[in-house]
């Protein structure tokens, strides 16, 4: 496998622009990342404190092991919704190291509302559990909860993919075979309780922890008992009449250690065998990824650059380095692991898109988990492309994205437009992971291009009954469409909407890839089947 | 395995294979050294090489191998085997630019005769929205320019050829 060779110039000007560019991007989102993580009213702090109550942070740094990465999830879900009240959708997930075991961590964040389930909430956590069904990862839930936001109930309770569906995931895990362990250091009150309800084994904290399906208040409405939360669904009578929990602790630090201590027991998984050897830093420094990536987002780049910057040695063995060349594809090592890499270097042609297939079943048959990096304007247009059937060839790629049973990861590069987002295993096609950059941009169709479309069908519509438009009509047409576009097309829209696991800085990429590699092969890897390839 | 690495011009291409203690070098003639190299605790580098022990140090950066070897210093290139057979019988096919999606040109920044090196920018295209600029595969003297500015053109379109520097004088 031969070194990719750099054809970029750091110290030119281009480059420098961009680094600064894209540094300054990459700080923006550093501090909306740490308002989202710290940035709390003091009246919430003091609470919980005089509660004696530890904060979300403070509580996974108990549980984890020193020194370890923990690679969180969607760090600023909900970031635009709620009027940005719900930092973070009011819950901490992601994978952490707990005992020397890689885990699931659903921890739920009291300083934000007093934790109560919102809507994004339902979604961030279940999406968390999906990620431990599809990679087999033991969970650790660290309930604290003021249960579902009653006013916004409508939107989280009865869907297919609502609340319901984090306890339905429970099942499906211990179904599996697959552990879990839950903390309750707050109230885990109806739905709630069902989080320890259905975990293998519950620590529970005397005073604070409590769990019932309806708390005292709601109790003395539906039946006039009049009971204390302690004797309703506190520690003591959850660990020694009803068996709902399982180990009293007397403060927050002991139950923790317990949690930690049930993980240590825990066989840890024999993981799928595939091609590694031993990891090896990128030859070009990933942080020169800052000036790989144009201001512009109009403007192309070698995606080899990229790649330059993420793998092993900077090394990559390229697949038909001399077909369908906007879309590279080739092997490569990531912290040791083979991978198969696709990446765009333009508008998918049918020759890209056949070869892409092609890839991808090669990927299949040899058991490459495959990596996706995503900066496509779609698929190719016009009367020849659609004559050589590239409806067709893309889809065959859809077909054999769709079927991949190896793991799959994506990162949005840059762009991700049209069908191409669908070809290159957008969030619809099951990546295990999906990550974004802070600069990439989603949408259907370009934004112009868009506000263009619908300014050209109302000025057609009103030509027929024979109105004629102004500039400033069309003008008033246009921009709100713009506007619009360009909100929802930015990464903070997407991933606070959680179309992703969350927006990486680039030059973490490759740490973020080696952690998501290292938990999807906990899970085994079936033999490729496809449907039809339309020929 | 095979390997090659420059020491100074002079390429040397050298056969290794897994020995009984080591390593084992094989000779143009059939003959094998047998070899070693082995970092100590106290981080010395002894290289052994058929049966006599030398000190040595090594420092590796990139494709780059420093050795100080019996009161010597030599620097090494390894060249990998791909880049190196790709090399030799390279050229003419970079020699013509082709569009690789059709497109429009966006602006031309060369033209025939002048002399560019390797990573320059010759045009900037722009196809389905986005632009993409096209820089010179290798060194050489444009030959000749097929597009002006606001011209369209299908995929595979000759945009410019190049000819080497010294076929030029």
């Amino acid at each position: 496998m031969k070194r990719i060779e750099s054809k970029i110039n750091t110290s030119s000007a281009e480059f420098q622009a961009n680094a600064a560019h894209n540094r300054k991007v990459v700080d923006d989102f550093r501090e909306l990342q740490r308002k989202a993580r710290d940035d709390r009213p003091q009246r919430d702090i003091d609470r919980l404190r005089s509660q004696n109550k530890l904060l979300v942070r403070e509580r996974l740094k108990l549980l984890l092991d020193p020194g370890t990465p923990f690679l969180e999830f969607s760090s600023l879900a909900a970031n635009d919704a709620y009027d940005g009240d719900v930092p973070g959708a009011a819950c901490v997930t992601g994978i952490g190291i707990v005992s020397g075991r890689e885990v699931v961590i659903n921890a739920g964040d009291a300083s934000v509302k007093g934790g109560a389930w919102y809507p994004l909430t339902v979604k961030k956590t279940v999406r968390a559990l999906d990620i431990a069904i599809e990679n087999r990862l033991p969970v650790v839930h660290l309930c604290d909860s003021a249960g579902g936001f009653l006013p916004l109930q409508a939107d989280l309770f009865a869907d297919k993919y609502m609340a319901g569906r984090i306890f339905r995931n429970q099942c499906q895990l211990s179904k599996m075979g697959v552990q879990q362990v839950s903390v309750v250091l707050g109230h885990c009150t109806a739905g709630g309780a069902y989080v320890p309800g259905l975990s293998d084994y519950n620590v529970i904290v005397r005073g604070t922890g409590a769990i019932f399906l309806a708390g005292p208040p709601l109790v003395k409405a539906a039946t006039g008992e009049d009971v204390s939360v302690e004797d309703l669904g506190g520690c003591d009578m959850h660990t020694s009449v009803s068996g709902t929990a399982d180990y009293p602790a007397s403060s927050e630090e002991e139950a923790i250690a317990i949690a930690r201590d049930i993980v240590a027991q825990f066989k840890r998984p024999q993981k799928t065998h595939i091609e590694w050897q031993e990891p090896e830093a990128p030859f070009y420094d990933p942080s020169e990824l800052y000036g790989v990536i144009p201001k512009d987002i109009k403007q192309q780049f070698d995606i080899r650059e990229v790649i330059a910057r993420l793998v092993d040695g900077s090394r990559f063995h390229e697949y038909q380095p001399n077909y369908g060349k906007t879309l590279i594809c080739g092997y490569a090592h990531l912290w040791g692991y083979k991978i198969g890499i696709l990446g765009n270097n333009g508008v998918l042609f049918n020759d890209s898109s056949l070869k892409g297939a092609h890839f991808i079943e090669l990927c299949n048959q040899n058991k490459t988990p495959i990596l996706f990096l995503q900066n496509i304007t779609g698929f190719m247009v016009g009367r020849e492309y659609e004559r050589r059937g590239i409806t067709k060839d893309g889809a065959k790629m859809i077909m054999a994205v769709s079927c991949s049973e190896v793991p799959k990861f994506t990162v949005m590069c840059n762009g991700s437009f049209g069908a191409g987002n669908y070809g290159m295993s957008g969030r619809a096609f099951d990546s295990r992971f999906l990550f974004a950059w802070p600069q990439s941009q989603i949408s259907v169709m370009g934004a112009e291009q868009a506000a263009n479309t619908l300014a050209d069908v109302k000025v057609r519509q009103l030509a027929k009954q024979g109105k004629k438009l102004t500039q400033e009509d069309i003008d008033a047409i246009r921009d709100p469409v713009l506007g619009e576009f360009k909100r929802k097309q930015s990464a903070y829209w997407s991933t606070s909407e959680m179309w992703d696991d969350g927006i990486l800085d680039p030059a973490d990429t490759r740490n973020a890839l080696g952690i998501a590699l290292s938990a999807s092969l906990s899970a085994p890897i079936g033999d490729p089947r496809y449907g039809i390839f339309r020929m | 395995m095979h390997h090659a690495f420059k020491l100074g011009d002079a390429e040397h291409n050298l056969e290794i294979s897994r020995g009984a203690d080591g390593y084992r070098l094989h000779l143009i003639d059939d003959q094998t050294v047998p070899f070693d190299l082995k970092t100590g605790a106290d981080g010395r580098q002894w290289l052994t090489l058929d049966g006599v022990h030398h000190e040595v140090v090594i420092a590796t950066k990139g494709d780059d191998v420093f050795i100080h070897f019996d009161g010597e210093a030599y620097q090494l290139r390894y060249e990998h085997p791909l880049k190196r057979l790709a090399a030799a019988g390279g050229g003419a096919a970079e020699d013509r630019v082709m569009a690789p999606m059709p497109g429009s040109i966006v602006n031309v920044t060369v033209k025939a005769g002048d002399a560019v090196t390797k990573g320059q920018v010759l045009l900037v295209m722009e196809s389905m929205k986005m632009e993409t600029t096209i820089t010179a595969p290798r060194d050489g003297v444009i030959e000749a320019v097929t597009y002006d500015k606001g011209q369209t053109f299908d995929r595979d379109a000759l945009l410019l050829s190049l000819v080497a520097l010294e076929k030029k004088k």
